[in-house]
């Protein structure tokens, strides 16, 4: 219905303009001759038909057609080669997350080092150039103000917007300098695993190393399992996580870092017979990861998360025997 | 006059396992052959819970009448698919995944009608009791 009102307003105008054009119309509303505000109306007006007429169409095709005959469509082409080549998920294993950042990252004591899920540095970046640009648009100000009071002109408005810019110039510094050193003082955390494709039942060694240069009041390594579900409220997107998995591997009272000498240990990981395997769709996940978290003496506790992938258990026993070999999603349409 | 759908599975279970042969069957009664239009059979999940809905279909078959011999759509017809490996059935505390078959059925004057006949691939257990979510902007 909106798109077949734009699509109409959109042929009238355009058809009115040209016809005024072509019929040399002498009123003034319509003598426009040939310059901008002409070619303006013309664009404003075929973009009314363009979109109009498009999203006609698409509502359209989109009448009589099930959803279910929309997504077999959608999987029958991300089936076709150079889509799947392009789109990294175990071929295998639909919807499950992509192994590609696990499997082409060999460890150094185990087989595969997990990514980490955020990079600190990420942070440290964006924290300094807030912290560069406020401060300087901070220094500016006040640089003005002052110039004014010396010359006698005390400006109020400019000095009543000076105290807060140079409140939040100095909580920006403090984030900075405590993004610096926490990254200075706690140094990378390298997790490695001994196994990929790991299933529920199954088993895998770990290996951790933190590096640094400080005390931990407390230190754990954690197989974590979440669901997360992404939805909108209001104008608002919003995401809930619940943990339905969470098994401590190790944890230690105190743990002093120091340069050049790395925690490490190597520990066993069990997968839990009865869990869920990982999966991935537009709003839904079941996320599993190996979860470090460091409690540093009189600093804020921190958390670093490095995703695994669990794949499902195998076919039935009676399946397995006969090797019968598993489907891709197919979406035969016909 | 509304059709009614029977649409029952080959071998008479519930629960599945991937690789398996999925085979349902389904019939169109209790309606004039003649105003059926389209009937669509796919096997396909689909997410409930906290989050926005997903689905995806893994067998789709759509039949019109110039595909039957008779062109009745109504007669008893079949459905089958070697079932993935995953994602598995689950039912978690704010994610559900449901395998189904679904039956859509496009009779006269633009109507529709569906029939989902659910089943369970995989056996995953009930995850623990909520203990703590979180929810973030």
């Amino acid at each position: 219905m909106f798109f077949g009102l734009l699509f109409f307003l959109g042929a009238i105008a355009l058809g009115a303009l040209l016809a005024a054009q072509i019929s040399g119309s002498t009123s003034a509303m319509m003598r426009l001759g040939y310059g901008f505000g002409f070619w303006v109306l013309v664009l404003v007006s075929s973009s009314f038909l363009i979109l109009g007429g498009g999203g006609f169409v698409f509502a359209a095709l989109r009448v009589g057609t099930s959803r279910e005959r929309r997504s077999a469509l959608a999987i029958q082409a991300v089936n076709l080669d150079l889509i799947s080549e392009a789109i990294v998920q175990p071929r295998d294993y639909p919807f499950l997350p992509s192994d590609h950042d696990l499997v082409n990252s060999p460890g150094i004591k185990l087989s595969y080092r997990l990514p980490t899920h955020e990079s600190p540095g990420w942070r440290l970046a964006a924290a300094a150039a807030f912290c560069l640009l406020w401060t300087g648009i901070a220094a500016a100000l006040l640089v003005i103000a002052i110039n004014k009071a010396l010359d006698g002109k005390i400006d109020a408005v400019l000095t009543s917007i000076v105290v807060p810019f140079w409140g939040v110039a100095g909580w920006s510094i403090w984030f900075l300098v405590r993004q610096m050193t926490s990254l200075t003082l706690l140094g990378p955390t390298i997790v490695e695993i001994a196994r990929h494709r790991l299933q529920p039942g199954q088993a895998c060694e770990v290996y951790l190393s933190q590096s640094g240069h400080i005390e931990l009041r407390r230190f754990a390594l954690r197989l974590v399992c979440e669901e997360e579900a992404t939805y909108q409220q209001g104008t608002d997107i919003r995401v809930e996580r619940h943990r339905v998995v969470d098994i401590p591997l190790r944890e230690e009272a105190r743990v002093a870092l120091e340069p050049g000498q790395p925690f490490e240990f190597k520990t066993n990981c069990s997968i839990p017979v009865t869990a869920m395997h990982s999966f991935q769709s537009s709003h839904n996940r079941v996320l599993w990861s190996l979860r470090v978290q460091a409690c540093p003496e009189g600093g804020k506790p921190f958390e670093r998360s490095f995703p695994i992938i669990v794949f499902p258990s195998g076919p039935s026993p009676e399946l397995a025997a006969t090797n019968t070999s598993v489907a891709r999603p197919r979406a035969v349409v016909s | 006059m509304t059709p009614l759908i029977r649409v029952s599975f080959v071998e008479p279970r519930s629960l599945y396992w991937p690789g398996e042969l999925l085979a349902c069957r389904y019939q169109i009664d209790s309606v004039d052959r003649n105003e059926l239009q389209a009937v669509e059979a796919s096997v396909m999940w689909q997410t409930e819970g906290k989050g926005e809905e997903d689905m995806a279909v893994h067998a789709f078959q759509r039949r019109v009448p110039a595909d039957t011999p008779d062109g009745d759509l109504g007669r008893s017809s079949q459905i089958e698919t070697v079932l993935p490996n995953s994602p598995l059935s689950y039912s978690g505390v704010i994610l559900k995944i449901r395998w189904r078959v679904r039956i859509r059925v496009f009779y006269s004057k633009g109507r529709e009608l569906l029939a989902d006949l659910p089943f369970q691939l995989g056996d995953v257990p009930d995850p623990p009791a909520p203990e703590s979510s979180a929810v973030s902007a």
